[in-house]
């Protein structure tokens, strides 16, 4: 491919040492976008991946079917049910059919949502002034969550697979979390519609940078990228809270970090959640977190975290996806869930 | 439960003057989490009282001892806290008076229910969790809603940390999304150490949890109480 690379003051990080690497090793993929794929499949059935960069050897992870391992702080031993009928996605999820009239219904159903009494959403002071509950926000007017943690070089994060409007579930296979580059994964919890919309406009915004940089993003790159865009949109947000979680494709260090939908970035040693059981998910992961865990101690973790949070909340579940980050694999696992 | 409750007495400034409204309701915050098992029940409470981001105590117990094997456990509004259990522990010594012998748990449980429902249309703003012995000598747990919507169960967390701690109960109690894992009943000392660990864990993202934990392990022997430290911030 014929790469015109920018003069190197052009770069905003220019002091960084790795900036003046040229990628000769490791050129970044110059395919369509959208069919990057490089994760695993759990089966032995051939991969469908393209090899990662700068690591061409990229093993097919042939994972078992249970990994078990005990989680502080009991002694209770933790098992994940995963999915063996589960299909390896198409690369880009494209927009779910929405039922009819969803615009019209939306803009109805956000002016008068008093069907639900004060005590649903704990307010008894006065009664339907104010609609405080989450899932009366638009943040949870599709339901949805995503978790990440890290490990030892290792990052994993998850995401449930429910697409509902309020309480109606719509679709049980909407994936929350993209990946944006080798390492690099994206969590966008939230109202769909948004979700969809940043993604595409974050994929945009990333393509432009590879190309004028001829490298990978950081992670705390891209962190201030998406942080960025959403404060565009200071007045008028996206009402998604991401996730980012990535390994920097440099030194390999785990990164995570959230946000929250005006681009207030936070970062996280340990583990960041989102989404409509967000409470559940603190209570969880702040119990079954320990620093320098395994792939796969991770992987038990933030799959027990996830479904036993997203299990006490009506709009979240219906089925998750866990994205486990490693050096040199990427393991993605569906998890087998009650659908209730 | 969180809501969002305004200081009981306030202004609001409304075109050319001020108007003054009272709001009965506080939200004083705490925790409780109770576990039951085949001959024993953990009932826990944290021991602060909060009001928004003041703290008013640091030492404030919020388990109510009704007989020698049923005990109550209350977060929310502290004042009708109070009236509440006063309320209950006078109607307890009626009965006592009446009967001649202890009021079992189970109608203690069914006492809750109709004193709650009974203001229905003005309710004690309390998440309540009794806990107690069932006919026949099992541990048992009760929650409610303010207006007395009742919950049998074994295990339960509720209040301000509810919503952090019932889905690790559901999981390591209720053994939950665990496969090949033998439903063995948790022993008092697994329930004790899961107990410390659920409020640790709350402690450290609740504002309205912390300071310390009050236990009280109830047995056929009696009560035994524990105070652990929490973190004091």
């Amino acid at each position: 491919m014929h790469m015109i690379p920018l003069p190197l003051s052009s770069m905003k990080e220019q002091s960084g040492p790795e900036m003046s690497r040229p990628l000769q090793s490791s050129p970044i993929d110059t395919r369509p976008v959208y069919m990057i794929d490089t994760r695993c499949e759990l089966s032995s059935s051939t991969p469908s991946s393209a090899p990662l960069p700068p690591n061409s050897s990229f093993p097919s992870s042939t994972s078992p079917d249970k990994i078990s391992s005990p989680l502080p702080p009991s002694s209770v031993p933790c098992t994940t049910t995963m999915d063996q009928n589960y299909q390896q996605p198409q690369a880009l999820h494209i927009r779910l059919p929405l039922p009819e009239g969803y615009l019209s219904s939306r803009s109805a159903s956000v002016q008068g949502d008093r069907q639900y009494s004060s005590y649903s959403n704990g307010n008894i002071e006065d009664t339907g002034r104010h609609i405080e509950s989450f899932i009366m926000s638009i943040l949870g007017y599709n339901g949805g969550a995503v978790v990440a943690m890290t490990g030892k070089d290792c990052v994993a994060i998850a995401s449930d697979l429910r697409f509902g409007v309020r309480l109606q579930t719509i679709s049980t296979n909407f994936e929350k979390v993209f990946q944006m580059g080798p390492h690099l994964f994206l969590g966008l919890p939230g109202l769909a519609t948004d979700t969809q919309t940043v993604h595409q406009r974050l994929r945009f915004r990333l393509n432009l940078y590879e190309l004028r940089e001829n490298r990978r993003i950081l992670p705390k790159t891209f962190a201030a990228m998406v942080s960025n865009l959403l404060y565009e949109r200071r007045f008028g947000p996206y009402f998604i809270e991401p996730v980012i979680a990535g390994l920097d494709p440099e030194s390999y260090q785990p990164y995570i970090c959230n946000m929250d939908l005006i681009g207030c970035v936070n970062v996280s040693k340990d583990f960041v959640v989102c989404g409509t059981c967000e409470e559940q998910l603190y209570g969880m992961c702040e119990t079954l977190w320990k620093p320098d865990m395994k792939p796969d101690e991770v992987f038990e973790a933030i799959s027990q975290a996830l479904v036993n949070a997203f299990d006490r909340d009506a709009v979240s579940g219906w089925g998750a996806v866990v994205h486990v980050i490693e050096k040199d694999k990427i393991t993605t696992r569906r998890i087998k869930t009650r659908m209730d | 439960m969180s809501l969002k409750i305004h200081h009981p007495v306030g202004d609001v400034a409304s075109g050319d003057g001020k108007q003054a409204y009272f709001s009965p309701y506080m939200d004083n915050g705490g925790s409780t989490v109770a576990i039951a098992g085949e001959d024993y029940v953990i009932i826990a409470t944290d021991t602060r009282l909060s009001a928004g981001f003041q703290i008013l105590s640091r030492e404030q117990p919020k388990l109510f001892r009704l007989t020698k094997s049923t005990v109550l456990g209350c977060s929310g509004c502290w004042c009708d806290i109070l009236t509440l259990t006063r309320l209950i522990e006078a109607r307890i010594k009626m009965y006592n008076h009446e009967h001649r012998k202890q009021m079992s748990t189970g109608a203690i449980a069914q006492l809750l229910t109709t004193m709650l429902y009974q203001r229905r249309f003005f309710p004690y703003y309390v998440s309540n969790v009794l806990v107690g012995f069932d006919e026949e000598g099992k541990g048992i747990t009760y929650s409610y809603d303010p207006v007395g919507h009742c919950s049998k169960s074994t295990f339960v967390a509720s209040g301000s940390s509810g919503a952090l701690l019932q889905p690790l109960l559901d999981n390591q109690v209720g053994l939950k999304n665990l496969e090949g894992v033998q439903p063995v009943p948790v022993s008092k000392e697994k329930a004790l150490t899961l107990i410390k660990d659920t409020f640790v864990s709350a402690a450290e993202r609740d504002i309205y949890t912390g300071d310390g934990i009050l236990v009280n392990i109830i047995s056929k022997d009696g009560i035994v109480e524990q105070t652990i430290p929490l973190r004091h911030d």
